[in-house]
Formats: C-alpha cells, sequence, structure tokens
C-alpha cells in the first residue's frame, strides 16, 4: 500500500517533470524559431544597409521590422544572448545562424576581434539599435587589420546592447617575439623570515598609545562623522573648486584638437633647430592648414598665418633651411589647392565668421583677388559684399594684372570697382588696362571706363577714348567725347576735326555733334576754330536743316567752351545771313556775358565774407 | 504627478543607501541615529517607487542602473558608484529592487543583513538570500549577478593586462624605431581593458604601479604614468572616451626619449649642462615623433600635448618653454602630476634617494599651484590617500602591513585597508587583509591604527611583491 502510494506519487512527479521538461522544450523551440528569424532578417537589413544608403526606404524597412522583432522577442523574454563563433550564431547552445563568406559574415565580424557573446537587453532604444547596426556597418567597410569591433563598442557604450570579449584577446596581439617582462618573485622569502624593527621604528610603536589617543579624541572620533552632512564624503574640494574642475573639463572639450595642434607645431618649430625636422614639421603644418581650411575654421587659419608670420620674424637670423620651409608654407597657401578648399567651404556654408575670411585673404595679398572675386558673386549677403569689395580696392590695387583678370562684363558691381582702383592707380599701365573695355557689352562697365579715361588727362587715355568714338551707342560715344582732354596733341584734334568734316557728321544727333564741337572749342587749337568759323558760316538762306542744325550744335558748343577765341567765333557768328544762326549766336553770347556777371558778382561776394571774417 | 525618476533622484537614493550601510556598521540596530537613516532611505525609496512601481539597481557589466535609467560615473557621483560595483558582486547580487508595500522594519532588516560579515571576502547569493527569507523580507527581491560580471573581477587578469602593457609599449617602441607602422589599433583596445580592470580592481591596480623595473624604466614608467593617469581623469570626471585619450597620451608620453642616448638616460651620477639640454629635448622629440603617426587617426592630437607639455607647468616654467602659446593641455596637467609621482618614488641612477609615496605626496603639496594645477593635485591626493596604496606601515598591533585599499571617506584616509605582512612578533606572514575603520565592540575603539609607515629600504620589502603575490 505504502509502495503503491510512493509508486504513485514517484508516477505524479515524473508525469509532472516530464510535463515541464516539454513545456521547457516548446518554449525553447518557439524561442529558436524566433531568433533564426531575427537573425534572418538582421542578415537582410544588413546587406541593403551595405548598399543603400540610411535613408534608403528598403533600409528603413528592413531595420524597423528587425526592430519591432527583437523588441518583441525582449520584452517576452528580457534577454537576447547570441554565442558567437567563428562564422555562426548560436542560441542557447543551438547554432542559429551561419555565413561562411568573411567579406559579409556578421558573427565573423565579432568573432575576429574577439567577442564570445552578445547580448540584447529589454528596454533597447531604437536610435542605440540604428547606431549598433552603423557600428557593424562601419567596422565591415573597413579592411580587416584597421578595424576593432570591440573598440567601437565600448567607445557606444550601449546601455542595452553589450558584449563580452575577454582580455585573452589582445594576448594573441602583443607582443610576438618580444619577451615578456617577466616579475620575479620570491614567495617563501616573502612570507618566511621575520622583520626586526629597528630603534627609531620601535621607539614610535611604544609611543602609539598617545598618538592614538591623540586620533581619537579628535578627528577620528568613532561615530562623530556619521552625524554630519557627509560632503567630506566625495572628496577634499569645495563646492567652488568642483565647480571650476567642472569648466576646466568642459573647457577642454570644447578646444578645438586642430588649433591646438597647430599652436604646438608652432611652438615646436621655434624649438626645433635641426632642419630636417624643422621641414617635416612645416609639412605637417601646411597639412593641418588644409585641415582647418577644409573646416571652414577661418580665424584658425588667420591665426596659424600670423604666429607663422611671426616665427618668421624670429627665425630671420637663423638657418636659411628654415627659411626656405616657412617662404614655402607662405608660397603654398596662396597656391590654388588651399584656395579652393576656401571656396569648397564657402559653397558649403562652412564658413561661419566672414570677417575671419576677408582678413585672411587680405593677408593673402592679390593672390586672393580671384577667390575674393568668386565669393563676391556667390555671396547673398549684401554686408559681406561691401566688405569684399571693399577688401578688394584695398588688395587689388597693388596687381592691377590680376586684377584684370577677374573683370567680366557680366559681373559689372566688381568690374566697376576694378575700373576705379585703376582709375585712382598710379600705376603707368592703369590707363592701357583700361582700353580692355572698349569691347566689353555692357554700357555701366563702358561708361565708367570712359569717364576713368577721362581723368587721366594725357595722349594714351585720349587715344583710346577716340576709340569709344566709335562705338555702337550714341550715349557712349558722347561720354567718351566730354572726356576728351585736349593736351596739346593735335593728332586728336586733327582725329575729331576728320569726324566732324565727314560727310556722316551732319547725320548724327544733336547732342553727340554739339559734344565733338565742344571738344574742338576747348582745345582752341587753330585747326580747330577755322573749322568751327566754318561751320558757323556755312548756312545760308536756304541751307538745308541738317547744316543748319550742325551750325546751332557749333554754337551751343561754342557758348559751353565760353573761352574768349569761342567769344569771338560767336561774335563772328552773330553776323551769319542766316537768321536762325545769327540769332542763336547772339543768344549765346548774351548768355555768355550775364554768367560771366553772376559769376563776378559770387566772387566778389565771396571775397568780401572772407575779409568780414578775417576782421 | 511627478514624471520618471531622475538621476538625481537615484543618486539620492544610492548617497542614502551607502550612508545608512556605514551607519549600521558602527551603531546598534536600535540606536536612533540608525533609525533615523533607515526612514530617510525608505522615504526615497517609496517615492521612487510610487513613481515609477519599483526601486531596482541592476548592475550589469560594471553599469548601473536604477529604474532602467543609466548612472555614469561623475565627479560628485564617483565614490557612490564604485561603492555599488564592488559590493554588489561581493555578495553576487546583480539587481536588488524595492517594491510596493516595503516597510521600516524590512528595510531595516535588509540593511543589518547587507552589512553582515561572511567568514570569506564573497557572501554567497544563497546565503545572503536564506538572510532575506529568515527576516521575512517580502518585499525585496534579489537576482544573481551576470557570470560575466563576476568572472571579470579576476585579479589575474588585470595583472595580465598590466604586464601585457609593458610588452606592448616595448613591441610600439621597437617599431617606432624600425620606421614600422605603430599598432595603434591594439593600444587602443590595450587601453579600453585597462580601463575596464581600473573600475573592477581599482586598488589592486595602484598596487601594481608600485613595480619598479629598473631595467626598462620608461616602459614600466610609463605603463604606471597610464594607469594612474586614467583613474585621476576618472575621479575628475572626465569621460570613457576622453579616459581612453588620456590613457593613450600618458602611455606614450615619453616617447621621446627614444632620442636620447641610454648613456645620458642610464648615467650615474649627475647630469652636466649638455645633457641636461639634451634630455630636455625629449619632450618636442616625442611630440614631433607623435605628430608624424597622426595620419593613422587612431592616435588622440592630445597625446601630442602630454608628450610636449609634461614637463612645465604653464609653458613658462620647465621646459620647454613657449613663445606664443598661452596655457597647457588638462590631459597635460594631469598626466604631469603622475608623471612626477611615479618618477620620483622610483629608484634612478642619478639619484641617491627615492622617495616613498608618502613622500612624495608630501613634496607635491609643497608645489600646488606652482608646478602642479591646485585642484588637479587635491583629487590626487584624494586618490592616493594619506597613507597611499604600497605603504608598508606599522600598527600599533606591532604588526607591519602594506596598504592595499584607500578608504575613500576623506576623514577616514588614515584608516585604509592593509594586508598584515608580520605578526606583532614581526614574523613574516601572508596575513589577511583588514579594514583599520573596524572597531572592538568591547572597547568602542578601533582594532588597529597605523603609528607610522615604514622605509621599505630599510626592511628590504618591496611592495609590489604582495601585489603580485595575489595572482599566483
Amino acid at each position: 500500500m505504502v509502495l503503491n502510494k510512493l509508486n504513485k506519487n514517484s508516477n505524479n512527479h515524473s508525469h509532472r517533470n516530464n510535463q515541464e521538461k516539454n513545456q521547457n522544450l516548446k518554449v525553447n523551440r518557439e524561442k529558436l524559431e524566433i531568433v533564426k528569424e531575427i537573425l534572418k532578417l538582421f542578415e537582410k537589413s544588413f546587406a541593403q544597409m551595405k548598399i543603400f544608403s540610411e535613408d534608403h526606404a528598403n533600409v528603413i524597412k528592413f531595420t524597423d521590422q528587425l526592430y519591432e522583432k527583437i523588441c518583441i522577442f525582449l520584452e517576452k523574454y528580457w534577454k537576447l544572448e547570441l554565442g558567437v563563433e567563428e562564422f555562426s550564431f548560436t542560441f542557447s547552445g543551438e547554432t542559429v545562424f551561419t555565413d561562411i563568406q568573411i567579406r559579409k559574415s556578421i558573427p565573423f565580424l565579432f568573432h575576429k576581434d574577439g567577442v564570445q557573446i552578445l547580448f540584447f537587453y529589454k528596454g533597447l532604444k531604437k536610435e542605440e539599435f540604428l547606431d549598433f547596426l552603423d557600428v557593424i556597418k562601419i567596422a565591415s567597410n573597413l579592411p580587416a587589420e584597421e578595424s576593432d569591433i570591440v573598440i567601437s563598442l565600448w567607445e557606444k557604450d550601449f546601455a542595452n546592447i553589450r558584449y563580452f570579449a575577454p582580455d585573452d584577446f589582445l594576448e594573441s596581439k602583443i607582443g610576438a617575439g618580444i619577451q615578456q617582462m617577466e616579475y620575479k618573485l620570491d614567495k617563501n622569502k616573502l612570507f618566511t623570515g621575520k622583520i626586526e624593527l629597528d630603534p627609531e621604528d620601535q621607539k614610535a610603536l611604544k609611543e602609539s598609545t598617545l598618538a592614538q589617543k591623540i586620533l581619537n579624541d579628535s578627528i577620528e572620533k568613532p561615530g562623530s562623522k556619521p552625524e554630519s552632512s557627509g560632503e567630506a564624503e566625495k572628496s577634499s574640494l569645495t563646492d567652488e573648486e568642483e565647480r571650476k574642475l567642472e569648466y576646466m573639463i568642459l573647457s577642454n572639450r570644447k578646444l578645438s584638437p586642430k588649433k591646438e595642434l597647430l599652436s604646438l607645431l608652432v611652438e615646436i618649430l621655434y624649438i626645433e633647430n635641426r632642419p630636417e625636422e624643422f621641414s617635416k614639421t612645416m609639412d605637417i603644418l601646411n597639412q593641418c592648414h588644409m585641415d582647418i581650411l577644409k573646416k571652414g575654421d577661418l580665424p584658425g587659419a588667420v591665426q596659424n598665418i600670423k604666429f607663422i608670420l611671426e616665427l618668421k620674424k624670429s627665425l630671420s637670423s637663423q638657418s636659411d633651411r628654415s627659411a626656405v620651409s616657412i617662404n614655402k608654407f607662405l608660397k603654398d597657401i596662396k597656391d590654388e589647392n588651399f584656395l579652393s578648399l576656401i571656396e569648397d567651404a564657402f559653397q558649403k556654408g562652412k564658413i561661419l565668421e566672414p570677417d575671419a575670411l576677408l582678413e585672411y585673404l587680405q593677408i593673402l595679398g592679390p593672390e586672393a583677388i580671384p577667390l575674393l572675386s568668386n565669393l563676391y558673386k556667390e555671396s547673398k549677403s549684401p554686408d559681406f559684399r561691401i566688405k569684399a569689395l571693399s577688401l578688394l580696392k584695398k588688395i587689388g590695387k597693388h596687381d592691377l594684372k590680376t586684377l584684370m583678370n577677374i573683370a567680366q562684363n557680366k559681373h559689372p558691381a566688381i568690374t566697376n570697382e576694378i575700373i576705379s582702383i585703376l582709375e585712382k592707380s598710379q600705376d603707368k599701365n592703369a590707363v592701357q588696362y583700361l582700353s580692355n573695355f572698349i569691347s566689353y557689352e555692357n554700357k555701366s562697365i563702358k561708361v565708367n571706363a570712359i569717364k576713368a579715361l577721362g581723368k587721366f588727362q594725357n595722349n594714351t587715355a585720349n587715344k583710346i577714348l577716340l576709340a569709344f568714338l566709335s562705338d555702337e551707342e550714341e550715349e557712349l560715344r558722347i561720354i567718351a567725347a566730354q572726356n576728351l582732354q585736349y593736351t596739346g596733341d593735335k593728332s586728336i584734334v586733327e582725329h575729331i576735326l576728320k569726324v566732324v568734316q565727314n560727310k556722316s557728321f551732319v547725320k548724327k544727333g544733336k547732342k553727340e555733334k554739339t559734344t565733338l564741337l565742344e571738344f574742338l572749342a576747348r582745345s582752341q587749337a587753330a585747326e580747330a576754330k577755322t573749322a568751327l568759323k566754318k561751320i558757323l558760316k556755312k548756312p545760308t538762306i536756304f541751307s538745308h536743316r541738317k547744316n543748319i542744325e550742325t551750325s546751332l550744335c557749333s554754337i551751343s558748343a561754342l557758348k559751353t567752351a565760353g573761352n574768349p577765341e569761342a567769344m569771338k567765333i560767336l561774335e563772328e557768328g552773330a553776323k551769319s545771313h542766316n537768321r536762325k544762326v545769327k540769332r542763336a549766336c547772339k543768344l549765346a553770347l548774351k548768355n555768355s556775358s550775364n554768367r560771366n556777371e553772376t559769376e563776378r558778382q559770387n566772387s566778389k561776394g565771396e571775397e568780401k565774407s572772407s575779409s568780414t571774417r578775417l576782421q | 504627478m511627478k514624471e520618471k525618476t531622475t538621476i538625481k533622484d537615484a543618486i539620492d537614493i544610492l548617497y542614502r543607501f551607502n550612508w545608512t550601510i556605514k551607519i549600521a556598521k558602527i551603531y546598534e540596530s536600535n540606536n536612533l541615529i540608525f533609525l533615523r537613516q533607515i526612514k530617510s532611505l525608505l522615504y526615497l525609496i517609496q517615492k521612487a517607487v510610487e513613481v515609477d512601481g519599483e526601486a531596482t539597481f541592476m548592475l550589469r557589466q560594471n553599469t548601473l542602473f536604477f529604474n532602467g535609467i543609466r548612472l555614469k560615473f561623475g565627479f560628485s557621483s564617483y565614490f557612490l558608484l564604485k561603492f555599488i560595483i564592488n559590493e554588489f558582486p561581493k555578495r553576487e547580487i546583480g539587481i536588488l529592487s524595492f517594491k510596493t508595500g516595503l516597510n521600516e522594519e524590512e528595510l531595516k532588516n535588509f540593511i543589518i543583513l547587507f552589512t553582515k560579515k561572511g567568514s570569506k571576502s564573497k557572501i554567497t547569493l544563497e546565503d545572503f538570500l536564506k538572510g532575506v527569507k529568515q527576516y521575512g523580507i517580502k518585499h525585496i527581491s534579489i537576482e544573481k549577478i551576470s557570470p560575466f560580471d563576476e568572472l571579470s573581477n579576476e585579479k589575474k587578469d588585470s595583472a595580465k593586462i598590466f604586464f601585457l602593457s609593458i610588452t606592448h609599449l616595448k613591441e610600439t617602441f621597437n617599431k617606432q624605431e624600425a620606421k614600422e607602422r605603430l599598432p595603434l589599433l591594439t593600444t587602443r583596445r590595450l587601453m579600453q581593458s585597462i580601463f575596464n580592470n581600473i573600475t573592477q580592481n581599482e586598488s589592486f591596480l595602484y598596487g601594481l604601479t608600485t613595480i619598479k623595473n629598473f631595467d626598462e624604466y620608461t616602459l614600466n614608467h610609463s605603463v604606471n604614468v597610464c594607469v594612474l593617469s586614467i583613474s585621476l581623469g576618472k575621479r575628475i570626471g572626465l569621460d570613457r572616451n576622453e579616459l581612453i585619450d588620456l590613457g593613450m597620451s600618458a602611455f606614450f608620453h615619453d616617447i621621446g626619449k627614444l632620442e636620447i642616448p641610454k648613456e645620458i638616460l642610464l648615467k650615474p651620477g649627475k647630469l652636466d649642462k649638455d645633457e641636461r639640454n639634451i634630455i630636455e629635448k625629449h619632450p618636442y622629440y616625442g611630440a614631433e615623433k607623435l605628430i608624424e603617426l597622426r595620419e593613422l587617426s587612431r592616435l588622440p592630437v592630445r597625446a601630442i600635448h602630454v608628450a610636449m607639455e609634461h614637463h612645465t607647468s604653464d609653458g613658462h616654467s620647465g621646459y620647454p618653454i613657449y613663445t606664443e602659446k598661452k596655457t597647457i593641455n588638462l590631459f597635460s596637467k594631469i598626466v604631469k602630476i603622475i608623471d612626477f609621482f611615479d618618477a620620483i618614488t622610483t629608484k634612478r641612477p642619478y639619484r641617491k634617494k627615492d622617495f616613498t609615496r608618502e613622500e612624495a605626496i608630501n613634496m607635491m603639496l609643497e608645489k600646488s599651484g606652482t608646478e602642479f594645477d591646485p585642484l588637479i593635485l587635491k583629487v590626487f591626493v584624494d586618490m592616493m590617500g594619506t597613507c597611499p596604496i604600497g605603504t608598508m606601515v606599522l600598527l600599533n598591533s606591532g604588526e607591519i602591513a602594506i596598504v592595499v585599499e584607500i578608504n575613500q571617506e576623506t576623514v577616514y584616509m588614515l584608516r585604509p585597508k592593509v594586508k598584515l605582512i608580520t605578526d606583532e612578533m614581526g614574523n613574516k606572514l601572508d596575513g589577511e587583509i583588514v579594514d583599520l575603520t573596524e572597531m572592538d565592540p568591547k572597547t568602542n575603539k578601533y582594532t588597529r591604527t597605523i603609528v607610522k609607515s615604514l622605509d621599505h629600504d630599510k626592511y628590504d620589502i618591496k611592495a609590489s611583491d604582495y601585489f603580485v603575490a595575489q595572482t599566483r
């Protein structure tokens, strides 16, 4: 009976055990299947990620599905623990995924760097998971010897994705062929024998009771501290000191490593007196300078060049080879390779401090002119454009040739600025450069060029202006004529006379005719006077309207010239048989005399007021 | 209603938990001070339970979570986190969860249980859970630590990494001299391992830095500086990745010495002016060497600073003297302190006497603010303690001991944990590790007190032997 009962109990027990076992098996089987599905999806997502960018629809679709599946698993089972073997992942001791192609095998990517287990925990965040996938992607894209996925995972320090990679792995990587440092330890000597205290230490021991009493009575009295606030727990720093320390750390984080490196390089250059090493460091500095330009850090670049210029000054008496290196650097930075980096950074909006950019370009000097012009054209900021033009004026005046290279018909603002620089330039080639604008199409450019030429008052400028007299546009021809200055060069007068005496002259517009004749009147050259007189005399009662018009233009020109010679010609003209000419000459003379009187009155008034002030 | 528990709430609970444990070690369970602490702790826990439904600490691979919030090492939370990271594995606790319904009596009993000392350094979770059951604690649940967190605590592994670092530096220096590509990826990985080991076995690693290899001084010194720099950086609040950069910087800080002739480096006696000039060039020689490596992008720029600046205070004293640069890098300030400390506590051919760690710290304190950054030095002194790890001490019991762990509370700086190396008669032994804050309940006085630190050389004792012995 008892036996039966026992058997029955035992049967019941084993039945229950079997049921539990079966249940466990079922659960495990179910888990295994889900893990297999997760890993398949992992493989698919990874394949997509390798081909497409992270925002590609396929990548988003697969990674979303994968994340969702893992989360469902973690929600139910709290943790996903994957064993990592050379080409496989295992789960609960069973292989759940295998890929033997080294180039794309995910397990191998972890295995090669010593990862043995991967853990995913409940609470896994989407961002964290995507970051994890990114780490794998980056590692898989690098050659095996240049990547270590453990380093990347460690750096990321994911809260819910952990790994187990024992340090044993490092042993296989370190010290091949090197004898390891051997620490000789004699345990026997360590734990046997005796230490005899010397008299001084023995004395101290004897006196220790007293010392202990003092200690116990003062700071260390047991139980005295727990009642305190516990501030002494953390460290002996005061709150203020803690804050200072935190500030130090934050400031250190804000430092730009590149800038810091540059300033360090400069210091090394100050110290280094071995030419070869100096030159090597200069090369690195050159490289770093490129890097900061790429980043658009123009204040850094300015500082760097200033440092180098200072260095150059201080080293001027030292090794020639050092000076050669510095000069090479200063030349290199004006090179197209460097300048294009600035333009690129500017286009990408990386340059946040335009004033530093302009300062940098100013330091570079005329070599920066083409770049400055491009930046001007690309910029949408009116403020920057104004400042760029102003800088162009500053640095352009020293290199008109380079400046001329950036002049363009389609960019009148810059070109006009160039014309204004040429106008003020003392350079003998400036006038010649202005002739380049004859062939331009832009009217404002031509007008400014003509006006600039007019200010030179020399034969070369006049000769260029003569070329403008053949321009297709009447207005430009007029302005050119207005800007002609008689300098005693007869050839100019002759040229204009030819124009005036040409049959086509009468067909020109009134204003153009007047302006050309005005030049003749202003010149007071004998040939010009004769020609003007002839023009006034020519019309009779029956003269052609166009001829009369030319005479009237001549009167207007003489009136504007207003010189005594002109007045004489007008007086003669007042005797003309042609009524219109006669009347116009008289009127011109009258106006001139009135004008003279007004001018005389004005000048008297001015003299009077100035003498009153003096009194 | 309040939103989820914040990191500050979690730190508050940790702080109170830590404090309650300390008080429980001193006072009886019916002492009012103790009961007041229990009340305060219970209040904070209940607040968190009310908001989140539980108050759970979880330790996962040296990372502590509270109700799912990850708690990271910071300057002010350093000791609190360290406390849990040390204490949980000792009891095999991975998760400790306080539930709704927790009462004062349960919490009190739990704290008493937590502070109970086992016969061994480690108390099994089984024993601990038995106690929980015995006390009838129903609203606190405990789960076992992951085997990976347990395994990683081996001192043997820390020692292995320490010696491996020396080998690695030697290998790196050889490659540098042969103009071969440096294995900087491995260096970085090694730094991560050192970081992990510092988190787990900080005191033990400090102990290993007492190893002074005369023949390979630069190698041994560089690894010591690396370990201690990471540790100091961690205390001042640098983040993980900064600490790895700091470690690498410290590791290579003396690489410039490869350029200095051995006859000068190892010259017994004082160096003449020319020799001094040559040796003073090693910072910028080092910086230049590292600059050349930078293209490999695995080396932090700050390593170059450290190589260049570890002998200058502010760029205007020491060497080299700066012309334009006005400040020195934070990492350089850290490494400078450690470099000096390790150097003067090491026997050198040109110096008659090496200083004890205690003497070194006193000497450094005299130079605070001039030679060394005062704030970082202060943290360093806290870190090393008044009796730094490795110090040989005479106890009032007549026993001689080696300091193996600093008591982090500044008031108990003179009460570290020590390993007894002799009995009261001076007979050498493989003694136990004792905590000098322990008190005799009968007399209510400390069981042992340090009388003075002893000169290792006088007694022919190498502190490092006692640390290495723990791994063999």
